[in-house]
């Protein structure tokens, strides 16, 4: 049986690892022990195979691999959000949204005129709390399903699915940010990093593979889902 | 590069300068191609992670500390190994049959001129470390690359694996024993005549 230690040490001195005073070591037990002499000339012989096997390295497409770097690393969240667009039946699905929540507004004025009113649009902190509640509800596991993403490409139907839900929650949570904007900046500045992380889903394409990871970066480096948390509980 | 020329032309990246984006990368982008290319044995699969590697270091370049003396290459280097592991994890079945391609094209690449029998265990010496670094961990076989084919010391790889010397000395150990054992049997039966190669 060869010796544990030196078995180690002979591979770590084939690659000049060793001081000297280990290497002289290594060399007298060596002498001294036909087992790890035997190991020795065989490791020797499996480095120059390996060695032997060493492939020359292609050249790249420099210039090509430059252009995608360029283009890549300049799409950052502030800038495809301007280029971000809604399709046209996003835009009347948000009418109709806005349209339901003034008629809310309104019909609170109108039919419970007694009832104290706190917030300047006419909501109530507490009425804000239940819609952020069930708000975040909706988007957590979204937002779960992402930050836990593991590289495993997703299918079509997923992705597709994954976009109508946050083209979905992006109109809800407009219309969140814009209640909250001037009362909760903090909530405000939570809305606006997941308003980022719903636009990059909205726009996920299946040959897209570097986003799935940069929305869970995202979402751990904003800790949204931590935040989320807390305002839960508050 | 020397150390005060890198930490302005990162200063001068952090805010965004193209110039010197693309200086940092003709500098480092024959290291990261060549250890990717080593891990995916493929040149596209090393260009998509050379690329993944520059766009992640560039949209994170702001969390650089140029003043902790911190050194750019160890730092891309991380993220390049980062990439190849997720890239090849995420190809894996993919990989598995350009590997079986690869070595059906490799069959008519030897040289004609050298002794037909001594190619013909060769290509199987070089099909087995193929199988067999496919056998070894994601860290394990990052390791053994950046050893064996990039000739860092084991001190460079620790600074860029982020661990300890003695965690990359027992990994590549492990992974040198495991080519050892693979490579056994086309080695000590006499097949393989090592004064010829």
């Amino acid at each position: 049986m060869k010796c544990k230690k030196y078995e180690e040490k002979i591979i770590l001195h084939l690659y000049g690892e060793l001081d000297e005073k280990e290497k002289a070591e290594l060399e007298n037990h060596i002498n001294e022990c036909p087992e790890c002499s035997r190991d020795f000339a065989y490791t020797k012989k499996v480095f120059k195979a390996l060695d032997k096997s060493k492939q020359e390295i292609p050249e790249a497409n420099w210039e090509k691999c430059w252009e995608e770097i360029n283009a890549g690393a300049h799409k950052t969240p502030s800038l495809q959000k301007s280029s971000f667009f809604f399709p046209s039946w996003a835009y009347a699905a948000a009418a109709l949204l806005l349209v339901f929540v003034l008629g809310a507004i309104i019909g609170r004025f109108l039919f419970f005129p007694g009832q104290q009113v706190q917030d300047e649009q006419g909501l109530s902190p507490s009425s804000i709390q239940f819609t952020l509640q069930e708000y975040f509800e909706e988007l957590k596991p979204v937002l779960v399903e992402f930050a836990n993403f593991t590289s495993s490409d997703k299918g079509e139907e997923t992705i597709l699915m994954d976009r109508e839900i946050a083209r979905n929650l992006l109109i809800q949570n407009i219309l969140l940010k814009s209640i909250v904007a001037k009362t909760d900046p903090t909530l405000a500045q939570l809305l606006d990093d997941v308003d980022i992380v719903l636009k990059e889903i909205s726009n996920l394409k299946k040959e897209d593979k570097q986003t799935p990871s940069f929305i869970k970066e995202l979402i751990q480096e904003r800790e949204i889902l931590f935040k989320m948390e807390i305002l839960q509980k508050i | 590069m020397n150390n005060m020329k890198e930490e302005a032309v990162i200063k001068q990246a952090q805010e965004g300068n193209r110039e010197a984006m693309r200086l940092l990368f003709e500098e480092n982008k024959k290291r990261i191609f060549s250890m990717a290319y080593h891990y995916t044995k493929n040149a596209e699969d090393a260009e998509d992670i050379l690329q993944e590697t520059f766009i992640k270091a560039y949209r994170s370049l702001h969390r650089f500390n140029v003043q902790d003396g911190n050194s750019f290459s160890p730092w891309l280097c991380r993220i390049g190994i980062n990439c190849s592991i997720d890239y090849l994890r995420r190809n894996r079945t993919r990989k598995e049959k350009d590997m079986i391609v690869n070595n059906i094209e490799n069959l008519t690449s030897y040289d004609k001129y050298s002794n037909p029998e001594n190619t013909s265990v060769q290509r199987e010496i070089r099909e087995k470390i193929d199988q067999t670094l496919n056998k070894l961990s994601g860290q394990q076989r990052i390791i053994f690359i950046l050893k064996h084919y990039q000739q860092l010391t084991t001190g460079e790889i620790a600074e860029y694996l982020d661990c300890s010397e003695g965690s990359v000395k027992r990994q590549l150990f492990r992974a040198v024993s495991t080519m050892k054992i693979h490579l056994k049997g086309l080695i000590l039966e006499n097949k393989y005549e090592m004064q010829k190669i």
